[in-house]
């Protein structure tokens, strides 16, 4: 037996007190039971009379309430989700069934694009990578070695003395062989900072080979680096169900931007 | 996001500034050091010319010099006497050549600090060029 509803027989005397004869009174039965739904009224037990009958939505079926407030009752989701939501719903619907006619499978159409869009950015990188470390390598290659070819300077006997005491008739011997003397002196002299120059020149040409060697290892690095984010990125695309997709893709297209700028 | 070069511009702008100071200074001391040692050396062939007649006349008023006249006193003191002109010429032009040898060589090594300022300001910044390029980290705060 059907609970006797005193709530809306006081709505109903409300109605009545405002004199507000002229509005239609919508006898529908209504089912307030635990069934939900619109359809048939299970028994005469569960309807109310005309007079009970109160215009409120409380409990009333969904697609009624929809019809009342004058909603289209087609859309199962209107008001609950989200409108990104609402739209990945559909695409997933619609990619599905364009999997299924095809039979193909796989991802939905924001999917595939956003995919694309992160292997062009990755070849756009990739070429960044490239070019930077090439023309550090450039750069590293035209220095030139500033020790290289450095002259140590001499001192070279004066000829002038040998030729004085020649004039006077004094035996040359003794003063060329203080020459020699002296020039041997300066040659070890010149020998030792010839060395000097050769070990700066060659910790020179050292370093700077370990550099570009740094350069090349740096760049396979980076590379490889790039490639396992790009992998790691467009996995994380396909097996990710909470993504902002929408502040990716536009992060991607404003990354390429100014990349083109 | 745009990458800054600002800087590292403003580095490498420093570095030449630094290294075109020092090899302005190094000419000006080369060119110096030139000039010292040539009017040491012109002193001391002065003081040659000087002295080789007035050395040669000792021995002549003492006879121990002169037409057809041989003497070993005369050749020993000829002989120390150009010893001693040849040492003091060689001494000059030795210490002109080391200033100038070690001139040289701190130009050398203002050159080699200036390649290695300009390579490790090019290489960092490449290092960030390729890290901004490699890193896809940006994803990551997206993906949930």
């Amino acid at each position: 037996m059907a609970k006797e509803d005193s709530f809306g027989k006081r709505a109903a005397e409300e109605a009545a007190r405002r004199n507000n004869k002229n509005k239609k009174i919508d006898n529908t039965p209504r089912n307030t039971g635990m069934y939900v739904g619109a359809g048939d009224v299970p028994g005469p037990s569960a309807t109310y009379s005309s007079s009970e009958v109160y215009p409120n939505l409380q409990a009333a079926p969904r697609k009624t309430a929809q019809k009342i407030i004058g909603e289209t009752p087609s859309s199962e989701y209107i008001n609950l989700v989200s409108p990104d939501e609402e739209t990945n719903i559909r695409n997933r619907a619609a990619a599905a069934a364009a999997a299924a006619a095809s039979g193909s499978g796989g991802f939905t159409v924001n999917y595939g694009n956003m995919l694309n869009a992160l292997k062009r950015l990755a070849a756009m990188q990739q070429n960044q990578i490239n070019t930077s470390a090439g023309s550090l390598s450039a750069l590293l290659a035209s220095q030139s070695n500033p020790y290289m070819g450095m002259e140590v300077t001499r001192t070279a006997p004066d000829q002038g003395l040998q030729q004085l005491l020649q004039s006077q008739g004094v035996d040359t011997s003794p003063l060329s062989q203080f020459a020699s003397a002296l020039n041997a002196q300066n040659t070890g002299q010149a020998d030792a900072y010839r060395n000097l120059v050769g070990q700066m020149s060659g910790m020179y040409d050292a370093s700077r080979l370990g550099q570009q060697q740094d350069v090349e290892a740096n760049r396979i690095d980076m590379l490889n680096a790039l490639q396992g984010n790009v992998l790691g990125t467009g996995t994380a695309l396909i097996g990710k169900k909470n993504v902002d997709r929408n502040a990716i893709v536009n992060m991607l297209l404003s990354a390429m931007n100014n990349r083109r700028a | 996001m745009a990458f800054d070069y600002t800087a590292f511009n403003q580095g490498k702008r420093a570095a030449y500034g630094t290294y075109g100071a020092k090899a302005a200074q190094n000419a000006y001391a080369q060119f110096l050091s030139q000039q010292r040692g040539a009017r040491k050396k012109f002193d001391l062939q002065q003081q040659q010319e000087k002295q080789t007649p007035q050395i040669i006349g000792s021995y002549t008023k003492r006879g121990l010099a002169g037409p057809g006249v041989k003497s070993g006193i005369f050749n020993k003191g000829m002989t120390d006497f150009a010893q001693q002109n040849l040492q003091a010429f060689n001494e000059l032009q030795g210490t002109q050549n080391d200033e100038i040898n070690q001139l040289k060589f701190e130009q050398a090594q203002n050159q080699a600090e200036l390649d290695q300022q300009i390579a490790a300001l090019e290489a960092q910044k490449q290092q960030n060029i390729s890290k901004a390029a490699a890193t896809l980290l940006a994803f990551k705060p997206f993906l949930k």
